[in-house]
């Protein structure tokens, strides 16, 4: 199914959020657009929407629309699945964390509890990041350390020089002390 | 918030002094004129400090000191007696292992024994009245590299204070000490990091938060060698003269004085199983954090 043959269903309608507003033209390919996978499970555990990014590290079919989640997912992670979703339900997780390397990428999962302002249980945002980029500027370094200062024994790399070099430094003093 | 810094090299190591007022920068460098001159009291490699005077005429005579040095051969001395793992005249030990340098061997244990003899503290002679030192051992060798460091952040906390410098980081090749209220966060706490071993330096385990402190960390992890498979650090047990068997990487030591924190990571790499309270009976301690070879941490009072 060709999915940019479809525009949202009432193409020009404005939705007023309370803080500002968007078209659904606008929503849509804002979805699309994010450098983040979401997908939507609603409170009857089916599965309600996932963005439309051309490279996404969970591949997901318009097929699996509607779905209930026992159906479109393997089936050894049923039941971990169910009971993130069940605990959702009954208040009792608000968010669950996932990390994990998938096909030589880190990815980082996590699935969000949707609530009203009444709390009542909407369903289940899953939010997938693909932070291999973000982890390699970590180890390269392009961070700045929270640490306003880091304590350590004693650099022996610079000691040693440090040692070496005033040996011969102080040899050097000796002789221009006696001239 | 602006940070300015001042980095040079002195006691063998990278300083760097950060002060957050930029008229206060005037007090970089009557700091590092302090650090040299403590440098030049207090080198073993400095030929005529008044240290390397103390061990040239050991088994000779008495050495008339200064005040400074003085007060930290006694601290030094009274430590060493308390067999925490701490030892002033160490230093013939660690020579003749000569850890972190090209030529360093397992001594025989004939050696070793020959050389427990020489390092005992009691053999460290002081006169109250007339500052002098005297090691009664023509082969001992005082070596005030363990304590030093402490000791002359504190002395450049006084230094800072003299001049109304309230705020700032003193960071002593890894020794550090805080000073005053952290202006870089809402509760005025400093993020300390802790050196993570089995990473490049700069890069923490662990980061705390925590009031003006010293920090220093004990830590197998720079100096080492391997010899017939077995591996050798440079913290010596001073009964045995072998390097202290522990499963510990590292030990990180929160003190409010800066010298007492050189004592207590000594201390407590030597006694992994203190407990809190057993800890809290030196009044200068806050905190401390263990790292064991294995990754484990335990955290001590924080």
């Amino acid at each position: 199914m060709d999915k940019s043959q479809n525009q949202p269903y009432i193409a020009d309608s404005i939705i007023q959020f309370p803080t500002g507003q968007l078209k659904l033209s606008e929503i849509r390919h804002l979805f699309d657009a994010l450098p983040y996978e979401v997908d939507f499970v609603d409170a009857t555990d089916h599965f309600k929407f996932f963005s439309d990014q051309p490279h996404r590290e969970h591949p997901r079919s318009v097929d699996a629309l509607g779905e209930h989640v026992k159906d479109c997912h393997p089936k050894q992670a049923v039941p971990a699945v169910l009971e993130i979703l069940s605990s959702m339900r009954e208040g009792r997780t608000d968010r669950v964390e996932r990390t994990l390397n998938l096909n030589g990428k880190y990815v980082h999962i996590n699935y969000i509890a949707i609530r009203d302002n009444q709390d009542k249980y909407l369903g289940c945002l899953e939010f997938t990041a693909n932070v291999t980029d973000l982890i390699n500027k970590f180890q390269n370094g392009k961070f700045t350390s929270p640490a306003d200062e880091i304590t350590g024994a004693s650099d022996s790399k610079i000691a040693q020089t440090k040692k070496n070099a005033e040996s011969q430094q102080s040899d050097s003093v000796s002789g221009a002390s006696e001239c | 918030m602006q940070r300015y810094q001042y980095r040079f090299k002195a006691l063998g190591t990278k300083i760097t002094l950060t002060v957050f007022q930029e008229k206060d920068q005037q007090i970089f460098l009557p700091s590092q004129q302090l650090v040299e001159r403590y440098e030049k009291q207090f080198s073993i490699y400095r030929p005529n400090s008044e240290i390397s005077i103390i061990n040239r005429l050991a088994g000779q005579r008495e050495v008339r000191v200064s005040s400074g040095t003085f007060d930290l051969t006694r601290l030094a001395r009274e430590i060493s007696l308390k067999n925490w793992g701490f030892n002033i005249a160490i230093g013939p030990l660690v020579k003749e292992w000569n850890i972190g340098f090209k030529d360093a061997h397992v001594p025989s244990q004939k050696r070793i024994d020959a050389l427990l003899e020489i390092i005992d503290p009691t053999k460290i002679i002081l006169n109250e009245q007339s500052h002098t030192v005297m090691l009664a051992d023509p082969y001992m060798q005082l070596d005030l590299g363990g304590i030093a460091k402490g000791y002359i952040a504190d002395r450049l906390q006084d230094l800072w204070h003299a001049f109304g410098i309230k705020v700032g980081m003193i960071n002593l090749g890894g020794n550090l000490l805080t000073v005053g209220p952290c202006p870089l966060h809402p509760d005025h706490q400093w993020r300390i990091g802790i050196q993570n071993p089995w990473k490049v330096r700069g890069e923490s385990l662990r980061v705390d938060s925590l009031p003006a402190c010293s920090a220093v960390t004990s830590g197998i992890y720079e100096r080492n060698f391997t010899s017939n498979g077995q591996f050798y650090h440079h913290i010596f047990d001073p009964q045995t003269g072998y390097p202290v068997k522990n499963d510990l990487m590292s030990v990180t030591v929160f003190t409010d004085e800066s010298v007492w924190g050189e004592i207590e990571s000594t201390h407590l790499f030597f006694n992994p199983k203190i407990t809190l309270t057993e800890a809290q009976k030196d009044p200068h301690f806050i905190g401390a954090v263990f790292v064991y070879q294995n990754h484990e941490i335990r955290i001590l009072g924080i």
